[in-house]
């Protein structure tokens, strides 16, 4: 049976993608913001979700879990040589949710277990953290402004939810945090009043192939009354490389949760999350071209490349695999292509009339020269329409889960994983067949 | 050998066959390894050299069929019975054995993968790096 259409929430990375979320507006449920970025930007945020998204709904991920890595993690190096820092969003942050996260801020450490030893830490913690949340964004209008304002902005600037402050869990940190997190659950629930309250878990992804902590963890959550729904960050989990025992255990940490009756929506996932939707996943949240998964530390990000998603395989190709395709004429016309890959707004705009000059619209790239060394990258034209056909094809996957009965969208990945496998060199499909098994 | 003594020595041996060469050219974000241009006949050809990881170059090739009328990987003696050269003939990809010289074990088919628009722009390219080299402004061993 079709389940319900999973809810869709959107990250905004930065403010240089707000063009994508007004321009999509329409196809997609939930802006989600990191603290971090919503306190460094308050008023250009206030203004976004007042303006051009005005009437969206949106929450705030308070990222505490940056404060329990090793401070390296969330340091910067100075451009004039001097000393690494805490890096500046990150550090105001912290002083606006205060001890005890602003004085090992402050001391250059993390946070740890011993800072939540007893109750009033816990409590003080959970207030900033969810006061910060409800109220922050509205403060941010300057009063003598709010009359140039349409809406009712006390109204629009109230996130969806709100989200209890989390620490990452790995297998040897279990024991130290459960507990911990599950008393700022509850310690949350007492001021944020009326606002509904979701849990955010954030654990290595190693726990999923562990039964007896999955489990341990699951339950914990599950027992919770004082939450209203489930977040979930399982980190670095790629459901293109993952075993299918973590798929499994995806599955599994799912499926417990969703015994509560309660909304269980992944903060970071790809289509097997959507496929999740008959377990009990309620909702999956992407970024505008990215994050359908991420480690909680945080990694480099490189030169960009150009990368085009690739509908019937759920995945982003690089350009230069999906160009060799178009080009070994893997599809025989346009036509081919619109049926089987994609007939999106973008695509059709994009490719009519001649698939393989103009598909080369989506891989244009610039060249540069700097010191001795050549590079390529996208343009920016490039960059706007991999990023635009992706969210067209995300929107298309959400309705597709709503409509089609499991069996039938399963058989479509095995359909893609005969039709595709050899059409690609040096293409890894498998994860296809890791889904489906995954899913039985 | 090391990977710089099979790019040196191939491109010696394009050179001495009228190629312009350049190597580490840019395209759709990756250094082709070697780059040969023949301005008379238009002919354009690349070659990617690995020591050991035929796969890598293999990957690294199909990508050269988008712009290269023949595209070659070129491994040393030591380590070319590991090829798979029913693979690289799939897609009319040729095998080059290096050593002090170098010896076309198979040759390669042209390409039926070439858009014209990225053979241009490579052309384009390989005239830019050669200015480059000429100013000294590029170091593609970096």
């Amino acid at each position: 049976m079709p389940v319900n259409k999973p809810l869709h929430l959107m990250r905004l990375g930065v403010h240089a993608e707000q063009q994508y979320f007004e321009l999509n507006k329409d196809k997609f449920d939930i802006v989600v913001f990191n603290a971090n970025l919503v306190h460094h930007f308050a008023s250009a945020t206030a203004t976004l979700m007042t303006s051009k998204l005005n009437g969206k709904k949106f929450i705030i991920d308070p990222i505490t879990h940056a404060y329990g890595h090793h401070p390296q993690y969330i340091m910067t190096v100075s451009k004039d040589g001097g000393p690494a820092k805490i890096k500046s969003s990150l550090e105001s942050l912290a002083h606006v949710y205060g001890p005890p996260i602003s004085t090992a801020v402050s001391h250059v450490r993390q946070i740890s277990p011993n800072d939540f030893s007893s109750t009033k830490p816990i409590e003080q913690f959970a207030k900033s953290v969810i006061d910060f949340q409800a109220n922050f964004l509205a403060s941010a209008i300057d009063p003598s402004d709010r009359k140039y304002i349409l809406a009712d902005v006390d109204a629009v600037l109230k996130p969806e939810f709100l989200i209890a402050p989390y620490f990452y869990m790995k297998s040897t940190t279990i024991n130290d945090w459960l507990m911990i997190n599950r008393n700022l659950v509850v310690a949350s629930k007492k001021v944020a009043g009326d606002n509904n309250l979701y849990a955010e878990i954030v654990i290595d992804r190693g726990i999923l192939d562990n039964v007896d902590e999955l489990t341990k963890i699951a339950n914990a959550y599950r027992e919770l009354a004082e939450c209203d729904g489930y977040l979930l960050w399982i980190s670095d989990l790629s459901e293109h490389k993952s075993s299918l025992s973590t798929l499994c255990g995806l599955r599994n940490l799912v499926s417990i949760l969703a015994q509560s009756e309660k909304p269980v929506i992944n903060l970071y996932g790809g289509y097997y999350s959507l496929l999740l939707a008959g377990s009990g996943l309620t909702g999956v949240c992407h970024g505008p071209g990215y994050g359908e998964d991420r480690d909680v530390i945080p990694v480099g990000g490189g030169l960009p490349v150009s990368k085009y998603y690739l509908n019937p395989v759920h995945q982003r190709l690089l350009f230069r695999d999906v160009q060799f395709m178009v080009a070994g004429d893997v599809w025989r016309n346009i036509d081919d292509f619109f049926k089987e890959v994609c007939s999106g707004p973008v695509c059709q705009r994009v490719l009519s009339g001649d698939l393989k000059n103009n598909f080369e619209k989506f891989g244009s790239e610039n060249v540069r020269e700097n010191k001795g060394r050549t590079y390529s990258y996208p343009t920016t034209e490039a960059r706007f329409l991999t990023t635009q056909h992706y969210l067209e094809a995300k929107a298309g996957e959400f309705n597709n889960v709503a409509e089609k009965d499991l069996k039938v969208l399963i058989e479509q990945l095995k359909e893609a994983r005969g039709r595709y496998d050899k059409e690609m060199p040096g293409a890894q499909l498998r994860y296809l067949d890791t889904w489906v098994e995954a899913l039985r | 050998m090391k990977e710089l003594s099979l790019v040196v020595t191939v491109s010696d041996y394009l050179d001495s066959r009228s190629f312009h060469t350049v190597t580490e050219l840019p395209f759709l974000q990756r250094r082709i390894d070697i780059v040969g241009y023949e301005p008379i006949k238009g002919a354009l050809i690349a070659v990617e050299a690995k020591v050991k990881n035929w796969q890598s170059a293999f990957r690294q090739a199909v990508t050269c069929l988008l712009f290269a009328d023949e595209v070659y990987i070129a491994m040393p003696t030591e380590y070319i019975h590991r090829v798979d050269k029913s693979e690289l003939a799939r897609f009319g990809i040729g095998l080059l054995e290096v050593n002090s010289s170098v010896h076309v074990v198979s040759k390669a088919i042209s390409s039926r993968y070439i858009s014209e628009n990225h053979r241009k722009i490579v052309i384009n390219r390989v005239q830019w790096l050669e200015m480059l080299q000429l100013k000294g402004q590029y170091n593609a061993s970096q």
